[in-house]
């Protein structure tokens, strides 16, 4: 064996322990996982909001939760992906908006996404889909539609709905409201 | 670039010890000349020099104090094997895969503080902080579209189109107890 055979093994060595995390943090090969830059292509503008949290990041979150909530840290460990899309909407793009919603819950349903809850009604179009992998849940996505607001969630990961509900009510939901101008951005 | 698949002990072991120090000063002066004047000896003095750097160049943390003892035997143990096969001449290669198995293992493992395979440095604590934010936000979101919902369907479906309904046709149905 060459000098230049060792040098390949060994930087391959390392190349397969750099790889296996990036590889691991793919989120969007998961089945619960909801490509959202298709609704993004809907607005004229960016969204107000926009949260991406996955892989490294998130597994981040989970260490610094561990401590002060692990409750939260247990449900957010079982998780692959947390996004967040939200946008203001005007009075007149509303109609717009919600046949871009529709069409984009056609297309869940089409991808296998069970809808939990539909609610159409003046004022507001709510949807609530899960997505099943075998006896698991692997994926929780929420649509939006009301007056003033459009707003995307996918959750990716082992879910348990009732513990997320759970744990999201000790949050402040006035912060949903109350989102700066820029929003979160990531 | 090609391969030489078959290996030159001499020249290894003259690459070994001047790369291990153990050379005089006027061996070391001949050696070099002569990897000038020799491509293939420089080439292959070259690309060890490079190997040996970059193990050198690579992180090394603390590792828990159980483990440093059974890798080396480990590697020890891959040794003993490798030198008794034929193929596995060279002293470099042994030294060089055992060193990069105990850095990977290392670098796995957990660094204080960080779970394996999370690149800490890419993210600065107030990303951390607010990315925590934004995933409690989001679940608050869940929650709260939750219980909308499910006040709607109460309302909606039940109170309105099922319990009312039962309740009126009870009510109906009540005998009268008015004196006749």
């Amino acid at each position: 064996m060459t000098m230049k055979q060792a040098f390949l093994v060994a930087a391959l060595v390392l190349a397969m322990a750099a790889l296996s995390p990036a590889q691991a943090q793919d989120v969007s090969r998961e089945a619960g996982y909801v490509d959202l830059s298709s609704i993004e292509r809907s607005f004229a503008s960016p969204p107000k909001v926009e949260v991406n949290v996955r892989g490294s990041l998130l597994r981040l979150v989970v260490e610094a939760s561990r401590r002060e909530d692990p409750g939260l840290a247990d449900v957010l460990s079982r998780l692959k992906a947390v996004q967040v899309r939200s946008w203001d909407v005007e009075m007149s793009q509303r109609a717009d908006i919600e046949r871009h919603a529709e069409t984009f819950t056609q297309r869940l349903s089409r991808g296998g996404w069970e809808t939990v809850v539909r609610v159409r009604e003046v004022g507001q179009n709510v949807g609530v889909f899960l997505r099943e992998s075998g006896d698991l849940i692997s994926g929780l996505t929420i649509v939006v539609v009301e007056d003033g607001e459009a707003t995307f969630v996918n959750i990716v990961g082992d879910i348990d709905p009732s513990e997320v509900g759970m744990i999201g009510q000790r949050f402040n939901i006035d912060g949903l409201t109350g989102v700066p101008d820029g929003g979160r951005r990531r | 670039m090609t391969f030489d698949m078959k290996p030159d002990p001499k020249m290894e072991s003259r690459i070994d010890a001047y790369l291990d120090g153990e050379l005089s000063a006027a061996e070391r002066e001949a050696f070099l000349a002569e990897a000038r004047a020799d491509a293939a000896l420089g080439g292959e003095l070259e690309l060890a020099r490079r190997l040996q750097a970059t193990f050198r160049a690579l992180p090394r943390p603390e590792a828990p104090p159980d483990l440093a003892p059974s890798v080396l035997d480990r590697a020890r143990r891959a040794s003993d094997r490798e030198n008794r096969r034929p193929l596995a001449r060279s002293r470099y290669l042994v030294s060089g895969l055992s060193a990069a198995a105990m850095i990977v293992i290392a670098i796995l493992l957990v660094v204080p503080g960080r779970p394996p395979g999370i690149d800490a440095t890419m993210y600065s604590d107030e990303d951390v902080a607010q990315a925590l934010e934004d995933v409690q936000w989001a679940l608050a979101f869940v929650s709260h579209m939750g219980e909308r919902t499910g006040r709607i369907v109460r309302d909606e479906a039940l109170v309105g189109r099922t319990i009312e309904p039962v309740r009126s046709a009870l009510d109906g149905a009540r005998p009268s107890t008015s004196d006749e």
